[in-house]
């Protein structure tokens, strides 16, 4: 059963919220891209 | 906006505050590689040439790795194992995955709980420990990024004194590459061993990784 909706609580820092979890994570992995194909070019 | 910069105020500071040092280090870790090169006799860098070199790129791999090790054994470490009176900790009746009932999942998730904690099957089994699995993610590849680059770095420095170069497995087994790692390793888990144990005698007040000041030291607070 679908319990009732809370756009209030749902709006709740969400944009900022789910923007940082989108910018740790990408500048991690793109981090980690970029580590790996500075050591692989022997730069 | 105030509200929403308030809301993530952790997330914030602390992205802002690492962009800032990795800046710091890019700085001090190239005039550090100047200095070398001129009692070496080598080549000197710019700061970009510097943030493109393997020497940074080691720097930074090798520091990223503990640090995602460092959470990725404390969120696995902490289901089974306990610390009596650490705010840190789970009540000791409580070690091990739990009941579905407590972490609320499948049947027992609520009208708010993640799509996945309700769908039951493979998604409950990855969602429930997606935390720890990214953190093992993010270690292994930092570890793997540690290597490539740190064994870059290690072959630019033997070509210069006329060695031979090694291979990736060689540098895996290297002093070198195991110097870097477990000075780093150490360092992370005398950190997790110090806030688990002396979080039982000492408070923060206001600090969620305290518990509150006038608690017991025998009282081990409940989370997770």
């Amino acid at each position: 059963m679908r319990g009732p909706r809370r756009p209030a609580a749902r709006m709740r820092g969400g944009r900022v919220k789910r923007a940082m979890f989108t910018a740790y994570l990408a500048f991690t992995l793109l981090g980690l891209a970029y580590l790996v194909t500075v050591g692989l070019l022997r730069l | 906006m105030k509200r929403s910069l308030r809301d993530n105020g952790l997330s914030i500071v602390f992205g802002l505050l690492f962009l800032a040092t990795l800046v710091g280090q890019a700085f001090a870790g190239r005039a550090d590689h100047n200095d070398r090169q001129l009692v070496d006799g080598g080549r000197e860098l710019s700061v970009l040439q510097y943030v493109a070199s393997s020497d940074f790129a080691v720097d930074v791999a090798e520091n990223w790795q503990s640090e995602y090790l460092q959470f990725f054994l404390y969120v696995f470490a902490t289901v089974w194992l306990v610390q009596r009176g650490s705010p840190e900790s789970k009540l000791v009746e409580n070690a091990g995955p739990e009941s579905d009932e407590r972490q609320k999942v499948g049947r027992y998730a609520t009208a708010e709980s993640p799509a996945w904690a309700r769908a039951g099957g493979w998604r409950t089994a990855v969602f429930a420990r997606s935390l720890g699995l990214v953190m093992g993610v993010l270690f292994a590849l930092s570890w793997l990024a540690q290597s490539v680059a740190g064994r870059s770095a290690y072959n630019a420095e033997r070509l210069a004194q006329l060695q031979d170069p090694v291979s990736w497995a060689e540098y895996a087994g290297s002093a070198e590459f195991w110097n870097r790692t477990l000075q780093n390793w150490q360092s992370e888990l005398l950190a997790m061993g110090s806030i688990v144990v002396l979080s039982v005698y000492l408070r923060q007040r206001g600090s969620p990784e305290s518990k509150p000041v006038g608690d017991p030291h025998d009282v081990t607070q409940e989370s997770g």
